[in-house]
């Protein structure tokens, strides 16, 4: 059969994320009331996941508000909340080989709303709304190449190109349940979260 | 609904192993069912995981993690014969379609279909053991050491998470005797409606991260290096329990160099059981990967291994 790709992508996904964890980790030290947000802030998300992840098929209040941590908060934030939302809640959906690689998707997600509040710090909701739109497709776009290098063969285009078509109509209705969550809450939750950033931000006086 | 899901400690013998060595094991068992690609093997797996889990008592929540693992399981078995032309054996002439070409669906693409199949099973498997065999807990704090902060957050998050699913009943009582009726008016009237109750949410929850992160500070979290205790302590059962996970990674590396364990599906599918090594390598494999099985039985029926593990 040839070279085991479910395997390589499998491995390649658990590397990836211990070492974008620990790098992250590593990297500058975590405030305390950083990591006090993170936590509350994926709890948040986990329960937005794992509680309407059963009711309302893939309509989730989740991947919105990673997307907005990461744009007020930094990378740092928008990575850790995007990465660890998927792990607590695959404890109540499933747990799997294929944790690794959603951390990695979700973490993206984070990170894309930091560069995206980088790039363009005074976006308004409905460039927000239109990236998390678009985040609905690409997000299983990226785990169905996993799905495809273990469970398929032969691993041609076509054979992805099928995969994704059937995961399609989900797919939608992520990328729908972004827009109507991130349309609806959006504006409302960058201006909650600005408020706790100015809280978060400790200056000192040293020469008083 | 989700209790049975979770780890519960029952007190059994399984349950007792260092959290490093059961993720050895569980580890090796991760990588040879993506490694092998024989039918036989992946069902030999499966069987041994069936046992291992009717030893932790989790035949229930195995039922529910199947019941998760069957959609994706039959989407692999359509799509495989739908797409695949190596096969040989057709058994079914279908109509030409635009892009895929002619719809001719043969006996070793459903073969294929199924075996992918029983690999689901086994990875969901694997998952669930590790849900009922090991304290998620004392798996974090093994990790303490190396990503403290991470841990923590981990941590954090997760005992958050039933606090906050009661804060969300907690406002909405609160809204409700305010004089809010969540199930009246139109459907853009209760997304107002459900809206605010995720503002309070969100507003509150943050503030309560505020507390928790003084809280920390007044405990002199981040005020100096950290320092770890473990009280895990590492016996011989452990021992044998990593031995064998090593053992049987060897064997199976060992097997798959002389291609035991792999299969060819296209353009007809192999025998299932090529000579008698084809045997012998699963069984020695097995047998190393039974381990803890063993010393189960050991520790229920003979007082003298119980002594000595």
């Amino acid at each position: 059969m040839g070279t085991n790709w479910g395997f390589y992508t499998t491995l390649i996904g658990i590397f990836s994320i211990v070492l974008l964890m620990l790098g992250m980790e590593k990297k500058g030290e975590l405030s305390t009331r950083q990591v006090a947000v993170i936590a509350m802030l994926t709890a948040l998300c986990t329960a937005g996941r794992a509680v309407t992840g059963v009711g309302l098929l893939f309509l989730q209040p989740t991947m919105f508000l990673v997307e907005l941590a990461g744009f007020v908060y930094g990378a740092r934030v928008g990575f850790f909340v995007g990465a660890m939302t998927p792990l607590i809640s695959n404890f109540f959906n499933g747990q799997g080989p294929w944790t690794p690689w959603q951390m990695i998707c979700w973490g993206l997600v984070g990170v894309s709303g930091a560069v995206f509040g980088v790039i363009f710090p005074r976006a308004g909701n409905t460039t927000l709304t239109v990236l998390c739109f678009f985040w609905g497709y690409l997000y299983g776009a990226i785990m169905d190449i996993w799905q495809w290098s273990v469970f398929m063969r032969p691993l041609t285009f076509k054979t992805y190109f099928l995969l994704w078509a059937a995961g399609f109509s989900f797919d939608s209705l992520r990328a729908a349940g972004n827009l109507l969550f991130c349309a609806a809450l959006g504006y409302q939750t960058v201006k909650i979260l600005r408020y706790f950033r100015k809280k978060m931000d400790v200056q000192y006086l040293e020469n008083l | 609904m989700f209790d049975k899901l979770f780890y519960q400690e029952k007190g059994f013998f399984l349950q007792s192993f260092h959290p490093a060595a059961v993720l050895v094991y569980l580890c090796v068992f991760l990588v040879l069912s993506l490694l092998y690609e024989n039918p036989l093997y992946l069902l030999a797996l499966l069987f041994l995981l069936a046992f291992l889990i009717r030893g932790v008592d989790g035949m229930e929540a195995w039922e529910g993690f199947l019941k998760a693992g069957v959609f994706l399981m039959l989407m692999v078995m359509i799509i495989n014969p739908l797409v695949i032309r190596s096969g040989a054996t057709i058994i079914w002439h279908g109509p030409a379609v635009p892009y895929l070409g002619k719809l001719n669906i043969s006996m070793e693409a459903m073969y294929y279909g199924a075996a992918s199949g029983i690999r689901l099973l086994v990875l969901i498997s694997i998952f669930c053991l590790y849900n009922q065999m090991i304290n998620p807990d004392r798996v974090l704090k093994l990790f303490s050491r190396v990503a403290g902060k991470s841990v923590l957050m981990i941590a954090l998050s997760t005992r958050m998470f039933p606090t906050m699913v009661r804060d969300l009943k907690r406002i909405k009582e609160v809204q409700q005797f305010r004089g809010v009726d969540f199930d009246e008016g139109s459907l853009w009237e209760k997304a107002r409606k459900y809206s605010c109750l995720y503002n309070v949410l969100l507003l509150s929850s943050l503030e309560g991260s505020m507390e928790i992160a003084e809280s920390m500070q007044a405990r002199a979290f981040g005020s100096g290096k950290r320092s770890v205790y473990s009280r895990n302590m590492l016996r011989p059962r452990d021992i044998i329990c990593t031995g064998g996970s090593f053992l049987a990674l060897s064997a199976a590396i060992w097997g798959l160099r002389y291609g035991c364990g792999l299969y060819t599906f296209y353009p007809e599918a192999d025998f299932l059981i090529k000579d008698s090594t084809t045997l012998i390598a699963l069984s020695v494999v097995l047998f190393y990967l039974s381990m803890p099985l063993i010393l189960n039985e050991g520790w229920n029926y003979c007082r003298f291994l119980k002594s000595k593990i």
